[in-house]
């Protein structure tokens, strides 16, 4: 049972991580925009952070540094969510402070076991070394 | 005894005392005061008074009694008066004065002595002396007197003496004369530098010094006491006696001077003499002395000795000497002395050339160079570096440089002739003069200019070109500088090239030459320095480069046309690869854009379809299932296909990333596995795996190594209808080996070329459409290329297949 933060734009994603997250018994807040996602984490300190790279506006990145330059709220683990097709990318996620990423579109039947590795503080989805 | 007083009183008594002298006369003699004679006495006495008047009268000599306290004669005889010529009144009247009167003022001092002398003197002494008087007429006569004493006075000593006197003037005189003769010849026999000395003739063969001059002294370095008087066998060194006094007896004998050289060591030295003997004889004819001179001839011996020595060099110089000399005599051409390199070089003996001239014996190859040596000798008295040729004995013809002097030997004119052969200076002067022509024809017929100057800049050789280039004539060059065919500032540049040649050892130049009319043209110019006994040179080369500098230009020009060509080009490629970076990016872009379009859509069809499947949407029916199923099935192939054609579509991009980092080989197997295993079980595939022990951790793109192994597994488990897909891993020789081994339907032969190309499906005559892209194995070859390792595939059809990847670690 944790405090999960989905940023993430496109409704029909939104929903369906919500869906399988609230299913498994956790709480969801979401934040359909960079700023807000920002603006709520520091606000509520949820468990972890999902965070949708492609996303309008600010992107994810820089939605991952500004989260990190916040003291009280850097230490959350935040995994990013991409469609992950250039190089580069991975290197990107990992030195904007995301512990890992999981590629779109993503495997519903994995989907929660793999999020809740890092609530657990287990072994990455990606090694991310 | 008391001795008798006979004293004399004069006639008139008292005036003893006034220097009066007494004569006596017969006159009875006076008795002794006090007493008176008796007549035998008073008889006695005259008769002895008598008697000895008498004695005094006849005596021939003077007698006189002479007080010497008075001083003053108180008796003389008649004789005194006569001697002298004077009155006995005259003598009188002398009295004192007499002695100062009459005596030599030369003997005054020596009588005064003697008569000092007497008052001392003994009863019994006679004494004698001489003394000059001057009689009457003024003249002097020399007297022997002797004297006895005659009266003493109360103390004893001698009051009067008592002496007669004898004439010895002409003896006298003729000692003196004697005497002065002796000292004058004295003088004379020691000023004499030559030795002499006077020997007797002793019975026996002896011979005594009876007196040597001092010159003989001196050279002998004895005194005098040590000869004279010694024998001469004492004083001649022993080994010359036998030479000596065989001498001497020849003297002796032949009655003639005998003279000899004699070399004696003395206590002076050792001296080399003439000596000469004479012998003197007596009146009975017998030789009783030997006189003999010495004259030392040591110095004369040492200078013939030296003289004969440097003789003997300078003869040993003209006999040794490498260059011919010869002596000539000038009267009649005759070869008076030739040294051993003159016979040598002409092949004479002397006796074919000593007495000969030269043209006797044919020296002179051209005679009319022998008339004009004379005339120069004539004319100059000298001759020097006359150069004329010459013939030996053989034939042999040869070029000698002659030096001539005149020379006077034994009053007749002579020359010496020095003759150096100079043949073969004069052959090499050829091959050098040759030489040169030589490398004259060869600086001649060089393309370029050239130029040998030294560090003034004075030109010394030069080749024809020089002067056809530049216009000026081979005079006008000897007098010109290097730079003076340069204006400008090439004159500096030149200036500081020439320097850098004579400091560095070379240099190089371009610049414009000018020619005497002014014209310039381009030319390239070398410099060597060259250092010739210790002298730097400069030496060099100049060639026209006209053309050269018109290709350059052209060149140049070419260049710039090229260059403005290339920076159009440039600016157009720069264009392109903008453009293509552009379309580049673009293509990322799109790539992004599409990756990320295509997957959004399938992101909702794959999640919901699981999240419904899962029935976490509410509980299904078997048909909603059975058809969800297919649905996500469906959806699934989509997005395989999409990320086919993303893969493909980066890898023809070049945009194919390979991100190495360590991971865990066998998680990634299992992950596999877990992935493949469904579609495997639906076919009732087994399922083989097997990882070797020593497969741990692996440096590479782990994402890429699960693509390749889940695309190699999917084919194997499409291709094989029954029996096992092995997967097998193991590490060997530092490589990653992954094989994937199936029991399909194999490949053949001919399609294994299409098997990594792209799009090649290739047709296994099965019914079933294969699912696929035809992209998968080329995706596969491109990635495991692109993470440094290699794939291969081994295949029976019907029989089964192996694709096998290595990597590296």
């Amino acid at each position: 049972m944790a405090k999960i933060l989905i940023i993430e734009d496109n409704e029909q994603n939104l929903y369906l991580e919500t869906f399988i997250l609230q299913k498994n018994g956790h709480e969801v807040i979401q934040a359909r925009s960079g700023e807000k996602g920002i603006a709520v984490a520091a606000q509520i300190f949820p468990d972890l952070i999902l965070l949708d790279i492609q996303l309008p506006g600010m992107d994810g990145y820089t939605v991952a540094e500004e989260l990190r330059k916040n003291p009280k709220i850097a230490d959350i683990p935040i995994i990013a969510v991409t469609s992950y097709a250039m190089p580069g990318d991975r290197e990107r996620i990992l030195e904007a402070g995301c512990a890992d990423y999981i590629e779109k579109p993503i495997n519903p039947d994995t989907f929660h076991a793999e999020i809740t590795q890092y609530l657990k503080g287990g072994s990455a989805i990606h090694p991310a070394a | 005894m008391k001795a008798q007083r006979k004293t004399s009183r004069p006639n008139n008594r008292g005036k003893s005392k006034s220097g009066k002298v007494s004569v006596y006369e017969s006159k009875p003699t006076r008795v002794k005061r006090g007493r008176s004679l008796t007549p035998e006495q008073f008889v006695g006495i005259k008769e002895r008074q008598y008697f000895l008047q008498k004695i005094l009268d006849t005596e021939p000599g003077t007698v006189y009694i002479y007080d010497l306290e008075e001083r003053r004669n108180v008796y003389v005889n008649r004789h005194w008066l006569l001697a002298f010529g004077y009155t006995e009144e005259e003598t009188q009247a002398m009295g004192n004065e007499l002695l100062t009167r009459i005596f030599h003022p030369d003997d005054l001092a020596r009588i005064s002595a003697h008569h000092e002398n007497w008052r001392q003197a003994g009863e019994g002494e006679i004494r004698e002396i001489e003394y000059r008087v001057r009689t009457k007429t003024g003249e002097w006569c020399w007297l022997h007197s002797h004297e006895a004493p005659f009266t003493q006075d109360e103390s004893g000593k001698v009051k009067q003496i008592l002496g007669i006197s004898y004439e010895v003037t002409p003896r006298k005189l003729a000692q003196e004369a004697l005497r002065q003769s002796e000292q004058q010849l004295g003088l004379i026999y020691d000023t004499i530098s030559d030795i002499t000395f006077l020997l007797a003739v002793e019975p026996d063969d002896r011979y005594r010094f009876v007196s040597v001059n001092r010159a003989f002294l001196r050279a002998t370095g004895l005194r005098s006491e040590q000869v004279t008087g010694r024998y001469a066998d004492e004083i001649i060194p022993l080994a010359s006696q036998n030479l000596v006094f065989g001498n001497y007896r020849r003297a002796i004998q032949e009655r003639a001077p005998v003279t000899w050289e004699e070399v004696s060591e003395y206590p002076a030295g050792k001296k080399t003499a003439i000596v000469t003997v004479n012998a003197v004889y007596n009146e009975a004819d017998i030789c009783t002395h030997l006189v003999g001179a010495v004259h030392d001839i040591t110095e004369r011996k040492q200078s013939e000795k030296a003289l004969l020595e440097s003789e003997e060099k300078f003869s040993k110089v003209f006999y040794a000497s490498p260059v011919a000399l010869s002596i000539t005599r000038m009267s009649d051409g005759h070869y008076v002395e030739v040294n051993e390199s003159f016979l040598k070089r002409m092949g004479y003996q002397r006796e074919e050339v000593i007495g000969r001239t030269a043209q006797e014996i044919g020296a002179w190859a051209i005679p009319i160079q022998r008339e004009e040596m004379l005339r120069i000798l004539r004319e100059q008295g000298s001759l020097r570096n006359f150069e004329s040729q010459f013939r030996t004995k053989s034939g042999e013809v040869g070029m000698a440089l002659l030096f001539r002097e005149i020379i006077e030997i034994a009053g007749e004119k002579h020359f010496i002739g020095t003759t150096l052969d100079i043949t073969e200076r004069k052959q090499m002067e050829e091959a050098v003069l040759k030489e040169r022509d030589f490398s004259d024809a060869m600086l001649n017929s060089l393309p370029g200019i050239f130029y040998f100057y030294d560090n003034t800049g004075k030109f010394l050789r030069w080749n024809r070109n020089l002067e056809v280039v530049s216009g000026y004539s081979a005079d006008e060059i000897a007098r010109m500088h290097p730079l003076d065919f340069f204006v400008g500032k090439e004159k500096e540049y030149i200036a500081q090239r020439i320097q850098e040649v004579f400091e560095k050892g070379e240099s190089d130049a371009e610049a414009n030459f000018v020619t005497k009319n002014g014209e310039l043209t381009p030319y390239y110019f070398t410099g060597r320095r060259i250092d010739i006994e210790g002298i730097p040179y400069l030496i060099g080369m100049g060639i026209d480069i006209t053309q050269r500098k018109q290709a350059e230009e052209e060149l140049r020009k070419l260049n710039l046309e090229l260059e403005q060509r290339i920076a159009a080009r440039t600016e157009e490629l720069a264009a392109a690869m903008i453009r293509a970076q552009e379309s580049d990016r673009l293509k990322s872009a799109f790539l992004a854009t599409m990756s990320h379009e295509l997957r959004t859509p399938l992101n909702s069809i794959i999640g919901f379809t699981g999240v419904i499947l899962q029935g976490l949407a509410g509980p299904l029916n078997e048909e909603q299932t059975k058809q969800l199923n297919m649905t996500r099935d469906s959806a699934r192939h989509l997005l395989a296909l999409i990320n086919d054609v993303l893969d493909i579509s980066k890898i023809e991009a070049g945009r194919l990333e390979i991100l190495k980092r360590p991971f865990d080989m066998r998680q990634t197997v299992e992950r596999v596995l877990r992935i493949v295993q469904p579609p495997a079980q639906k076919k009732n595939l087994q399922l083989v795996i097997s990882i070797g022990t020593n497969v741990g951790i692996v440096n590479n793109d782990h994402r890429r190594v699960e693509q390749v192994l889940i695309n190699l597994i999917n084919n194997a488990i499409k291709f094989t209808e029954r029996g096992e897909v092995r997967v097998e891993c193991q590490v060997r020789d530092g490589w990653l080996e992954t094989s994937v081994r199936d029991t399909g339907i194999g490949i053949k032969p001919e399609d294994m070329d299409k098997l990594f190309k792209p799009f090649q499906q290739i047709d296994t005559g099965l019914a079933r459409v294969h699912e696929g892209t035809g992209l998968g194995l080329a995706i596969c070859k491109r990635l495991v290329t692109g993470m440094g390792g290699e794939i291969t595939v081994e295949s029976k059809w019907g029989i089964g297949s192996m694709f096998k990847f290595t990597l590296p670690m």
